[in-house]
């Protein structure tokens, strides 16, 4: 009898989907069974029965596929490890190259990250702005505006939900005698409506309903309190000489470090000095949250005039900055994101720079496999089959360096989050976890891929053959596969001219950032910075600052002191518009307002250009005099400026008439990113700070007196002192975090660059082994050969050098347009970079080719 | 120390069971009918393949390849046959049944002895 077979179709599929092992009987038993259905139910039951058996087959499909895979991995795995275990020290220097590679990704990505996450914390986050302003020339952009403003812009526009001041300033608690020192601000009641900063005592709604009120953080509280309840304790604040007590309403969490407002603690702007409460200073911080409904470009549209229609004659027009952009954006443009991006750049190359090192020394070793290969072609293999067994290795390799990178990143986390002054942590979460995984079988694919389909490509006579492999390799005469293969070691080649290119161009930008910050420092900022101490004055001390004055000169190691209104080494002075006789109407002009006493310019060393400072023995021309500086002169168009008329508008009528009397040199008041901008100075001996400069000679000792002297007068208020020149380090922060990142950075990428480059001088020597030994033979010294081998492999470097040249002399010569002041962009930063690179370069191979040079050409070539 | 007992589903004990009683017969369509009789519904090949095919890969049973029918399109039987240990672990869960049958008989009793 004829058999009844399924449908071709049907078994055809059926087959494809039963396990190998079963897959005759099975069949044979379906069939079976269709031939009896057929003949009792007929041909579509029986069909429709089939079917429905073949989608039963489905998940035993599966469930088969996945043993079968997993199985496949296991050995595969075995066979990986037993191959690291054999090329120990090969497997290693691989295996850390890309650890390093993928823990320097990690720890960039961190910080990228907690970059980002700045002020996205407040559940309004993206509905609250900053007002922030632009001269109508447009070259001033500043955050600080005035006072009313932010009511103003609340009742004006239905538009604005809520608005809040904020007005930083580091004054004195005192609780039971104890005053401490602390970062506080103003804020309006709505801050804490807008803001989410939570409460651990106290509610926001109730935090400032009465006036005297002080909101603090935890920290705070324990510091004036201890254990104990910190609510409804009563606190003098000192703003100025006289202490105003405030009661406790709240308790907050400490601020996290991702947040641009940093404060201690928050008390009430109603409370604040009458200088904030005028639209004549521009003082204060300004924070709108927008309606839901309304765009960001609308508000600004309406609000632009809003100074102006208070103040005539204000120059300034009023925009937005969205509160998650304040951290990452300079009014000016660029600041943090441009690193942000560098960075991120940056992580992506070292982390690519590592892939191509791990494909370089794959490549590399790739003869110690041939048999490997040549046998298990034989025994039929088919390339889909190594090429996933590579892979798997690769990505292998790639999971123990993920594993080896966490590791270390856990451990370099806390130093790197002190050099860069943030607050880094490794998320456990779940898209961290798989964004980890991703990375690491990305990465073991993308450095895999190549040696996979390289060694599965290579035919299985030849490579059992073992010598005929040599042939292969050497270029062109040997046929195709030779070519192929010799295309190979281009790509090799080219890959490491690659790596040393980006590692080159980071050399240089490393190189230009610390030359860079090293002029920051050498730049005479107009005045000595050096042994100049700054003293922060308050209360009882600023009412008796004349009497410590001469205190302290009586010793012989302080040299002078002087008493100013604001910071020498920041732009923090309230700006003025003033007007003088012959002024055109459309000039406008934007002056820095500083007042100080009669020794400022001795202490700080300063000249005058022309004119006279002020002085104690002219004292009615001082009281009604001003010292401006030249670039005020240049800016106002003055000729003969000394006793020409200045009128300073304080806003209204509030007019000052006042005679220049000197002109004083040009300094710097702000980071060197910026010009010197025009300044003025009144007299006054009353103010805020203390500069005191020392001889230098024993500098503790002449802390101690200092502070002895302060404590004797003023006994129970901390004495707390800054030196000026780390203040003014402190303005480029940014820039030493970014030297310190690159740096490191540039180490790294250098590490496993030469890693790659002693991969391919390895591979090199290997294939050339003979025919040094015929040159050897032919009587080439061991030196000419070593010196051959190694200016051969340096080549590579050489083309680096030249391909990395302009790049980073682009990118640079861009960063560098960020400071006023900069270092011109060299030759002999490029020189400095292509000898350190070829230097270390040449460490890397020496050893290799020296070996080669070196060996028994009766060794090497024994078997031909 | 007490040996373990391996817990066999109900199906992996009739299909045993039936591998024992069917003999020469047990392959895999034999062994569906056998079972289709008893309970007179129609059980599907692949679903008592995966069982079969799982019991051989631990052992309880072991197979062997046999006759080729022209109705199968001269493909040959798999036919099965329980081992040793196959034999041991069916004895063993009997046992382990019965255990748990006669404390559920005794059980019963208690309670309606005990009255409440």
């Amino acid at each position: 009898m004829k058999p009844i077979r399924p449908p071709r179709l049907l078994e055809k599929l059926f087959r494809w989907l039963s396990p190998p092992h079963d897959r005759e009987n099975l069949v044979g038993d379906h069939q079976e069974v269709y031939h009896r259905i057929k003949r009792t139910k007929g041909k579509r039951k029986a069909s429709i029965w089939y079917l429905g058996n073949i989608i039963r087959m489905v998940p035993i499909y599966l469930e088969n596929e996945i043993r079968g895979g997993l199985a496949m991995l296991k050995s595969y795995i075995k066979i990986a490890l037993r191959y690291f275990k054999r090329y120990r020290g090969f497997s290693f220097i691989n295996l850390m190259g890309l650890a390093v590679g993928m823990a320097c990704t990690i720890l960039i990505f961190l910080w990228v990250q907690y970059e980002w996450s700045f002020d996205r914390f407040h559940t309004k986050a993206e509905r609250i702005h900053q007002v922030v302003y632009v001269s109508d020339d447009g070259n001033v952009r500043a955050r600080r505006l005035q006072g009313p403003l932010a009511a103003q812009l609340k009742a004006a526009f239905p538009e604005i939900v809520d608005a809040t001041v904020y007005y930083p300033w580091r004054k004195k608690l005192v609780y039971e005698g104890n005053g401490i020192f602390c970062d506080g601000a103003y804020v309006q009641p709505s801050f804490f409506k807008m803001f989410d900063f939570p409460f651990t005592a106290g509610a926001p709604e109730r935090a400032f309903s009465s006036l005297n009120s002080i909101v603090i953080t935890e920290k705070l509280a324990c510091r004036l309190f201890g254990s104990n309840d910190p609510m409804g304790k009563t606190i003098s604040y000192f703003a100025f000489t006289e202490g105003i007590d405030l009661q406790v309403t709240g308790v907050l969490q400490d601020i996290p470090f991702c947040s641009h407002l940093q404060f201690e603690f928050l008390i009430p702007y109603a409370l604040g000095p009458d200088f904030m409460q005028t639209w004549n200073n521009k003082c204060l911080f300004t924070y709108v949250e927008l309606h839901e409904t309304s765009s960001q470009q609308d508000i600004e549209s309406k609000i632009i005039g809003e100074v102006k229609r208070n103040r005539p004659g204000s120059v300034n027009n009023l925009y937005l900055q969205a509160l998650t952009d304040i951290h990452l954006y300079d009014l000016h443009g660029g600041g943090r994101i441009t690193y942000v991006y560098v960075f991120t750049i940056m992580a992506v190359l070292i982390l690519l720079i590592a892939v191509i090192n791990f494909t370089n020394l794959s490549t590399a070793r790739s003869e110690t496999r041939f048999r490997e290969i040549g046998v298990r072609k034989a025994l039929g293999s088919v390339r889909s089959q190594l090429i996933r067994q590579f892979l798997s290795e690769s990505v292998l390799m790639a999971f123990l360096a993920g594993g080896v990178a966490v590791v270390l990143v856990a451990g370099l986390l806390p130093s790197v989050s002190r050099i860069l002054n943030a607050d880094l942590s490794m998320p456990v979460t779940p898209i961290f976890l798989a964004a980890l995984i991703g990375v690491a079988a990305g990465t073991g694919i993308l450095a895999g891929i190549y040696p996979a389909f390289m060694l599965s490509g290579l035919s299985p006579v030849s490579v059992l053959k073992g010598s005929a492999v040599l042939r292969e390799l050497i270029p062109g005469r040997f046929g195709r596969k030779g070519k192929a293969l010799f295309r190979g070691s281009y790509l090799r080649r080219g890959l490491v001219v690659f790596q040393f290119t980006l590692t080159i161009a980071f050399l240089i930008g490393v190189t230009v950032i610390f030359r860079q910050l090293n002029h920051i420092r050498r730049t005479d900022l107009g005045y000595d910075q050096q042994h100049v101490i700054c003293i922060p004055l308050t209360g009882e001390l600023q009412q008796q600052v004349s009497i410590v004055k001469q205190e302290l000169l009586n010793n012989p190691a302080i040299l002078s002191a002087t008493v100013t209104a604001y910071r020498q080494e920041m732009w923090e002075s309230s700006s003025r518009d003033v007007s003088w006789p012959g002024k055109a109407s459309d000039d406008e002009v934007i002056i820095g307002n500083n007042y100080v006493d009669f020794d400022y310019l001795k202490t700080f060393k300063m000249e005058m250009a022309a004119g006279r400072f002020f002085s104690r023995e002219f004292l009615s021309e001082a009281r009604r005099g001003v010292v401006i500086n030249e670039a005020a002169v240049k800016a106002m168009g003055l000729i003969n400026p000394v006793s020409k008329i200045l009128v300073k508008n304080s806003g209204g009528q509030n007019e000052q008439e006042l005679s220049i009397i000197g002109v004083i040199k040009d300094f710097n008041t702000q980071s060197l990113h910026r010009e010197i901008r025009p300044f003025m100075h009144q007299v006054s001996t009353w103010g805020n700070y203390l500069y005191i400069r020392i001889d230098g000679q024993d500098i503790p000792a002449s802390l101690e007196f200092i502070r002895s002297q302060i404590q004797e007068i003023v006994p129970e208020d901390p004495v707390a002192y800054q030196f000026l020149d780390e203040r003014i380090d402190a303005l480029y922060t940014t820039e030493s975090m970014v030297a310190a990142m690159v740096r490191y950075g540039t180490i790294l990428a250098l590490i496993i660059a030469c890693l790659g480059l002693l991969g391919l001088a390895a591979f090199s020597v290997e294939r050339r082994t003979k025919e040094m030994g015929i040159r050897k033979i032919l009587g080439a010294s061991a030196n000419r050969l070593a010196a051959m081998l190694t200016v051969d492999l340096l080549k590579g470097v050489l083309w680096a050098n030249l391909i990395a040249w302009p790049i980073a002399y682009l990118v640079m010569q861009q960063w560098l347009e960020g400071f006023a002041y900069r270092i011109s962009l060299g030759i002999g930063t490029f020189i400095w970079a292509a000898a350190v690179s070829l230097t270390i370069a040449v460490l890397t191979v020496v050893w290799q080719t020296i070996k080669a040079a070196l060996a028994n050409p009766a060794d090497t070539l024994r078997y031909e | 120390m007490k040996k373990t007992v391996k817990i066999l589903t109900r199906v992996e004990e009739l299909l045993l069971l039936t591998v024992h009683n069917l003999g020469e017969d047990a392959y895999l369509v034999g062994i569906s009918d056998y079972l289709s009789e008893l309970t007179g519904k129609q059980l599907a090949l692949p679903s008592i393949h995966r069982p079969l095919d799982r019991l051989q890969r631990q052992g309880l049973l072991v197979s062997q390849l046999g006759e080729a029918t022209a109705v199968r399109g001269g493909r040959r039987k798999k036919i099965y046959r329980i081992t040793k240990l196959g034999y041991e672990t069916l004895n063993a869960f009997r046992r382990f049944s019965n255990q748990i049958w006669q404390d559920a008989v005794n059980t019963v009793g208690d309670r309606n002895g005990g009255g409440s």
